[in-house]
């Protein structure tokens, strides 16, 4: 897939950043816009999603770009991921996403200051030296998208080649891999959102279809990355059951569950304050339709019966094809958890450590040190 | 500033400027049929024919058109400064008194797309007037001067906020006339207003028919035109209904469960209950005991036999 590009805005902080030349020189003819951050600020005040997601915007941030996940509230369970928020907005325009109601303004912004961000990652290493990291870079933006443009993953795989005790997770809807099967492997996983078919041509607009993704996954096995897939959102549609069996039945046929870090399963969630971007931009989903309750943290959920019995279909399935995979829930309540797999973890740093203590036993690859409990309190 | 008095014949009628919404005026005209008009009524002096333009004082004018009387005081702007100037200091004092609505200032800026220069003008007149000066903001104000004559008058007189009257943005003409309506019938406020509109849009989008349907649905015409119900009362049930047909699934597990705590028969001392958004699983059983009789009430209940049976549908249910 590609996109088309309506401007290139350069924040004079980023001007001389070889992630500007790059981009540059990735989009001959594309409008540039140069300012400081006050100029840049004027000149998009108000710009819409849609708009936003024509404009590329490549600037610094000397803040934090490693941090926890945002996660949620108790008693949901999240996992203690770490996100690297190197890029912000993506160019897909899926229905349900959260950057619609989460980012201020809907510009593509990519942070060209690489080397800051990888000081961080090492600091935080630094402060807990026996904890394995989990690192991400698909939070806040699709981790591939603008690979071809920002050659932005690369650096990051060479980085975390070299390092111990972590990994580095790519996230995305596309199949863009083809910068990736020259690089080394180590110590990275590359990771697809993967939906039911009648979902994503629904509601994943400008994403690569489920083949292409599992052709992109498939190239990467060849090539001996690790691969993870998450199911999320899971959306409730009248064939869900069928469709999700059948995206399970489509994955294992060609990937080898042994090369499987691990798997989520999420059901569709949102904050309530997204219904109105939704409304206004998809007024055809029937997402927005959909029975859901207000959740303990504030996000709008399916009702309880309705995830577990989502879940079940999907986990069920893919434990026909391996007991050993680690599948775990994005942000849903032990009660949920125990309905079913019959166990929860019993706190985020529980499932934290068992995540490092399954990727220590199933991969031995992974230059890691022997995971202990006591590490991930 | 110079005063005079000049024939209301000379006075434009387009009213240009006038942006505040209408309102009873009929102490107003008791008054100018009592007094006159005390206030003169500011006018530029135009090249036109007629060639006096009122830049405030709308309601003295309709007032005076409605007493019959001939003559007006007015204060005639000066000529050295461009009529939106003299607007924007006539904007200011309203503002001041903080008596515009979002429909006000929505024929603000749309005054200020027929003047000359009004991109210059917007930036301080959306300061003046407290709004963002971004154009989907701007636009989302234009869309308002579309909506119905008895919406826009709903607006104004609840003083609704730019975000409340989204909710008629994109509606149907005859549909808006029905809320407002059904709004008049039942005086409903706003906020209530907003979240019945909200939930007969979700139930209409979700069975792919017309907002319009729902609201012609038999339940909801019953509970509408019930002559055994009052307002309240009807605001309630009209609620109600729509709930259960918006959360289908929901209603239908509160129902079941309600209905095994009344084939459970408690004693008045226990109360079983649930998390109403089922987010939570479980029951809870609780005794309040406050006399010997309360407690052979409550243990009574539990030992009866039929007792276990149900409480194990209830938490199968949960």
């Amino acid at each position: 897939m590609h996109y088309r590009f309506k401007e290139i805005v350069i924040d004079e902080t980023a001007a001389e950043s070889p992630l500007a030349e790059r981009v540059l020189a990735a989009l001959p003819g594309v409008p540039v816009f140069r300012g400081d951050t006050v100029e840049i600020r004027r000149h998009f005040d108000g710009i819409d999603h849609s708009r936003g997601k024509r404009i590329i915007h490549i600037t610094t941030d000397r803040g934090h770009l490693v941090k926890p996940c945002p996660a949620t509230n108790p008693p949901y369970l999240c996992c203690r991921y770490t996100v690297i928020n190197s890029a912000n907005q993506c160019p897909m325009d899926c229905s349900y996403c959260v950057l619609q109601a989460y980012l201020e303004r809907p510009l593509i912004t990519l942070f060209a200051n690489t080397g800051d961000i990888m000081q961080e990652i090492a600091a935080l290493q630094r402060a807990q030296p026996r904890r394995f990291f989990r690192f991400g870079t698909g939070e806040l933006a699709d981790s591939l998208a603008l690979d071809r443009i920002t050659g932005q993953s690369r650096e990051f795989i060479s980085f975390f080649n070299s390092r111990r005790n972590c990994l580095l997770e790519l996230k995305t809807k596309t199949d863009h891999v083809d910068a990736l099967l020259t690089a080394n492997p180590a110590n990275s996983v590359i990771a697809w959102s993967m939906n039911a078919k009648e979902v994503v041509r629904r509601e994943e607009l400008r994403a690569a279809p489920v083949n292409g993704r599992l052709d992109a996954a498939e190239r990467c096995q060849e090539r001996g990355f690790l691969l993870a897939f998450h199911f999320d959102p899971i959306v409730q549609t009248e064939q869900a059951g069928e469709g999700y069996r059948e995206m399970v039945d489509a994955l294992f046929r060609r990937i080898d569950p042994g090369r499987i870090a691990w798997i989520s399963l999420g059901a569709l969630r949102y904050p309530p304050s997204l219904r109105e971007v939704m409304l206004r931009r998809f007024p055809e989903s029937s997402i927005l339709y959909d029975e859901m309750i207000r959740g303990r943290d504030g996000k709008m959920r399916y009702l309880r019966p309705k995830r577990i019995g989502l879940f079940r279909t999907v986990y069920d399935r893919i434990r026909e094809y391996s007991r050993d995979l680690f599948i775990y829930f994005c942000m849903e309540p032990p009660w949920v958890w125990d309905a079913v797999t019959g166990f929860h973890p019993s706190s985020n740093a529980d499932l934290d450590f068992r995540f490092a203590e399954s990727l220590h036993r199933r991969f031995p690859e992974i230059d890691m040190d022997r995971p202990l409990p006591e590490y991930y309190q | 500033m110079p005063f005079s008095v000049i024939p209301v014949k000379e006075i434009r009628e387009d009213f240009f400027f006038r942006f505040c919404d209408d309102r009873d005026i009929r102490g107003l005209v008791a008054s100018v049929r009592a007094s006159g008009v005390i206030t003169p009524v500011p006018v530029l002096v135009s090249d036109t024919d007629p060639p006096y333009v009122p830049v405030a004082g709308f309601s003295r004018l309709r007032a005076v058109k409605e007493t019959g009387l001939e003559e007006v005081p007015v204060r005639l702007l000066s000529a050295a400064l461009p009529a939106a100037e003299h607007f924007y200091n006539e904007v200011r004092i309203h503002t001041a008194a903080n008596e515009i609505s979002v429909i006000g200032k929505a024929r603000i800026l749309a005054i200020l797309h027929r003047l000359d220069h009004h991109d210059a003008l917007l930036h301080r007149f959306a300061d003046l007037l407290g709004i963002p000066n971004q154009p989907p903001v701007r636009e989302e104000l234009s869309v308002l001067l579309d909506l119905q004559q008895s919406v826009r008058e709903y607006i104004s007189g609840n003083g609704l906020s730019l975000k409340q009257c989204r909710m008629f943005t994109g509606m149907d003409p005859a549909l808006q006339d029905r809320w407002m309506a059904v709004a008049a019938g039942l005086h409903m406020r706003a906020v209530e207003l907003a979240e019945v509109m909200q939930l007969t849009a979700d139930i209409a989008g979700r069975g792919k028919i017309p907002a319009a349907a729902v609201l012609e649905s038999g339940e909801i015409t019953a509970i509408l035109e019930s002559p055994d119900m009052n307002g309240s009362q009807k605001r309630r049930h009209l609620k109600k209904c729509l709930l259960e047909l918006r959360y289908p699934e929901l209603t239908s597990i509160l129902q079941r469960l309600r209905s095994l705590v009344r084939e459970s028969a408690p004693p008045a001392c226990v109360a079983v209950d649930w998390d109403a958004t089922l987010e939570e699983p479980g029951i809870a059983v609780s005794a309040r005991l406050k006399t010997a009789e309360d407690l052979e009430a409550a243990a009574g209940w539990l030992r009866r036999p039929g007792l276990m049976p149900v409480l194990r549908d209830m938490l199968k249910e949960i």
